[in-house]
This record gives C-alpha cells, structure tokens and sequence, in this order.
C-alpha cells in the first residue's frame, strides 16, 4: 500500500499520509465494503489509488497556479535528474514496472502508465498522446482485459 | 448513465483516469445494476496486478505509530480497535453461532474486512512480531477446532460404516438362507411331479385291476383260455368277455419281457379278416392286460394272436406270433 503511494506521490511524507487516511477510513467505514464489488485487497487498493490521483491532481492545479511545470509522469521524473543516486533508483523503478506491463501491447500499456501511475484523466491523455478519447477509452478497457487474462479467475479470500 | 455508458467507461474508472463528476456517475449506476457490477469485480481484480507492480517498499514505523495515534484520538470508536483485537473478534465470531444470521453475517462481514484490512496492513508494514505470533496462535486455536470437529465426523463416518457392514453381512446372509430355500423348493418340485407322474400311472393300473376284480367277480363274464398254438414255456392268456359282450378283458401270463421300443399286439382273427385287439406291455413276471373292444359279437372271432410290434402298435402283424389261441 504504501509502496504505491509512494510510487506515485514520490513523496515519502504524502506517501505515508495517504497510507494512514486510507486505513484510518477503512476502519471507520468498513460497512460500507461490499462483497460484491471485488476483492479486499482490491478494494483497499481502490481507495488508496484515488486517494493519491487526487493528490496528484491538487498538485498539478497548484503547480499549474504557480507555474507552467509539466505534469509529472513516469517518463517525466522532474526531480530525479539533480540526484544520479535516486535518477538511477527511478530508472530501475520503471524498467521494473515495464518489465511487469510487458504483457500488454505498447500502445496500452503506455496509457496504462499515464492514468494509474501517472494520475491522468483519460482526456489529458487524448489531449497528450494525441489520440481519440474513444480510442483512449477502448484501450484502457482492453489492457484491463489482457491483465485479467495474466491473472486468472479471482479467487477466495 | 446506461450500462452501455459505464461499460464504455469502466476502463478509465478502474485505472482512476476519471473526473470527479463521472467518477460518481459510474458508481451510482453500479450501485443499482447488478450485471455491471459483476464485470467491474473481474476488472477490479486485475488492476491489483498494477498495484502490486511497483517497487515493494517497507513503509517506515512512524506510519503505523501515526495512524494509531489517530485512531486513539478519534471520538467515535465504534468498529475502531487494534489490528489484534480485531483478529481475536474475527476468531470468536468464527467458532460461535449467532444469534441472527443477519446480524451475524453484517458484523461478521465488517470483522472479517477489519482482520483482512489487518493482516494487509501487518504484511505490508512488515512490523510487529508480537502481533503476528498472536496470528499465528489465533490460526492455530482456530485449526484446533477445526482439527476437533474433523475428528467428530471422521468417528461418525467410522461407525456409520461399521453399520453398513453389519447391514451388508446380514444381507448376504440372507442371500444365502435365500439360495438354500430356493434350491429346497426346487427339489421339493421336482419331487412332486415325480410322485404326480407315479400316481397317473398307479391310477392307470388300479383302473385296470378293477376291471379285473369287476370281470372275475361279475356272473356272465365269459372266460375264455387261450393256449399256445405250439407250446412256449408257460406262456397263456385269458380273455374275459363282459356281460355285454361289447368288451373284454385280454390277461396275459409268462410272456418274455420286451426290449424298449416293443409292444406286443393282440389280434382277433375272423376267418381271413384280422382285427386290432390293442397293444400292452409286461411287467417284470411276465404279466400284461389289455382291454378289447369288440367291434360286433365276439362270436365272429374264432382265435386270438399276439405278436411283436414296435411300440404304438402296427396295422396288421409284422412278426411271428408269440401266442396263438382259439377263442
């Protein structure tokens, strides 16, 4: 959990206060978790997930206030590039992640990347790579197929 | 928003690429439609795969020492307690029955996301021995049971199939007493029709010894001697003529036993003309009878023949008469 907080926020401070909101929130809230709607771990990853896309996005609003900064993004790592030691603990982060999203084909798993790690809208990432927020969608649905195919059936917990 | 919609959509919902505004259009529609709700969950699993992708991290202690903190601090408890008091709960909750199914079912449901958002927490955290070795000893009070409750129905299985054994046995042995009735009966049949197939023929031969005891006990029979043509042994009949005289009585004595597949056969001979008088056989002194039947008077007939035939008779003589007598 914590690790793809951090993974996304690249901030250990913000990584670890979305770690606690998230659980203190599914503490307070466990009814509301429904069976039906998937797994626990899924489901506590859920929230973790938009808890720090939500975070992001407050981010990019106020950089976007402040300045003209690009997002950041996994292929844009903005401050990774003063400090080789963690330029280069962010470069073997990504040929790791690459190496897991291998199985999906390159044109999703890019849009993969700039939604989930990235905390992209669907149409920031029509408007960036240029493409048809149809086409944008349709792919995102498709990489969520191919993944449930490496997966397998879901299984009991 | 339709299910064509939100199936549209669901891709960048699950990746969390939506805004805040569709976000929540998808989840109310999901909240009522069951159909799309169960292709999310397929989904929803998967984006697990992307989660679990990242560089695993431990997360430092103050993480956990903050959100207790927090929990400790908050005003309204309710389901709040320590991952270990959460456990113990989910324990219990597991080996007693409850009271209401639904109640039941709601804490535990909420007791079980409690333990399992425990043990991801604990896992992920990678921390405190002391809580996962009460895990652990939760794990195995729990396998204790389980192990006890095992070991009950194996006991009853034991003694259900000792049960059928017996059933079995007894069965088989039924089988058995089955077997020896049957084959009694069997015998018992075979004897019946044999003492039957004696009595017809028993029958057979009081019938023809009354007419024997009748004929020598009526006046008016007619007896008549019959001697042999040419002497042969003591071979000699009798005929006894009824009162009637439509029928007599044909007695042989001494006369050889037959080989199977003979019969003597008498004749009454009337000048050229020779009658059938009927077929007999001999029993073991020699002794035959036959009645005959006199097509009309006995006084046409002048002598009596009796010959070899095969058995069921012949049409007229075949072999050389045995006994040749005036009549």
């Amino acid at each position: 959990m914590y690790s793809l907080a951090l993974h996304i926020l690249r901030d250990p401070g913000a990584a670890e206060e979305a770690t606690q909101d998230t659980f203190f929130n599914v503490w307070r809230r466990a009814e509301s978790y429904r069976s039906g709607k998937g797994t626990v771990a899924a489901w506590l990853f859920s929230i973790l997930h938009h808890r720090a896309v939500d975070e992001i996005r407050r981010r990019k609003r106020r950089e976007q206030n402040q300045s003209d900064k690009d997002p950041m993004t996994l292929d844009n790592p903005a401050d990774d590039t003063t400090d080789p030691v963690r330029y280069t603990s962010a470069q073997f982060d990504r040929v790791r992640i690459k190496g897991a999203l291998q199985v999906l084909r390159p044109e999703q798993r890019e849009i993969v990347e700039l939604a989930y790690y990235g905390g992209l809208t669907h149409t920031e990432i029509s408007d960036r790579l240029g493409q048809p927020l149809g086409t944008v969608k349709t792919r995102m649905r498709l990489a969520l197929r191919r993944l449930r195919e490496v997966i397998g059936p879901e299984t009991l917990e | 928003m339709d299910c064509r919609e939100v199936e549209e959509s669901y891709g960048a919902y699950l990746l969390g690429a939506l805004e805040k505004r569709d976000r929540e259009k998808v989840e109310a529609h999901i909240a009522r439609c069951a159909s799309c709700s169960v292709e999310l969950r397929e989904d929803a699993h998967a984006v697990t795969y992307l989660a679990n992708a990242v560089p695993q991290v431990v997360a430092p202690a103050r993480v956990k020492a903050g959100l207790m903190a927090r929990i400790d601090a908050a005003p309204d408890k309710g389901l709040l307690e320590s991952p270990a008091a959460s456990l113990r709960r989910l324990g219990a909750a597991l080996v007693r029955p409850s009271w209401t199914m639904a109640g039941a079912y709601a804490g535990a449901t909420a007791a079980a996301v409690i333990a399992i958002v425990s043990i991801v927490w604990l896992n992920d955290l990678a921390g405190d021995t002391q809580v996962l070795q009460r895990q652990a000893e939760i794990r195995a009070q729990q396998s204790d049971v389980a192990m006890a409750n095992v070991e009950q129905r194996l006991d009853e299985v034991e003694s259900t199939q000792s049960e059928m054994a017996q059933k079995v046995e007894t069965v088989a042995n039924v089988g058995t007493r089955l077997d020896a009735v049957i084959a009694e009966q069997t015998a018992l049949a075979s004897q019946v029709q044999t003492v039957s197939t004696s009595g017809t023929e028993i029958m057979g031969m009081l019938k023809e010894a009354r007419y024997l005891t009748y004929m020598a006990a009526a006046p008016d029979t007619a007896v008549n001697m019959i001697g042999p043509e040419e002497p042969a042994g003591q071979t000699r009949g009798m005929m006894l003529i009824a009162p009637s005289r439509t029928w007599g009585l044909l007695a042989v004595l001494e006369l050889p036993p037959l080989p199977e597949g003979k019969v003597y056969q008498a004749w009454l001979i009337d000048g050229n003309e020779i009658v059938n008088a009927g077929v007999f056989v001999v029993d073991e002194t020699g002794y035959g009878q036959t009645i005959v039947h006199f097509v009309g008077s006995p006084d046409r007939f002048e002598n009596i023949g009796i010959t070899v035939e095969p058995k069921g008779g012949s049409p007229f003589p075949t072999s050389e008469t045995v006994l040749l007598g005036d009549f």
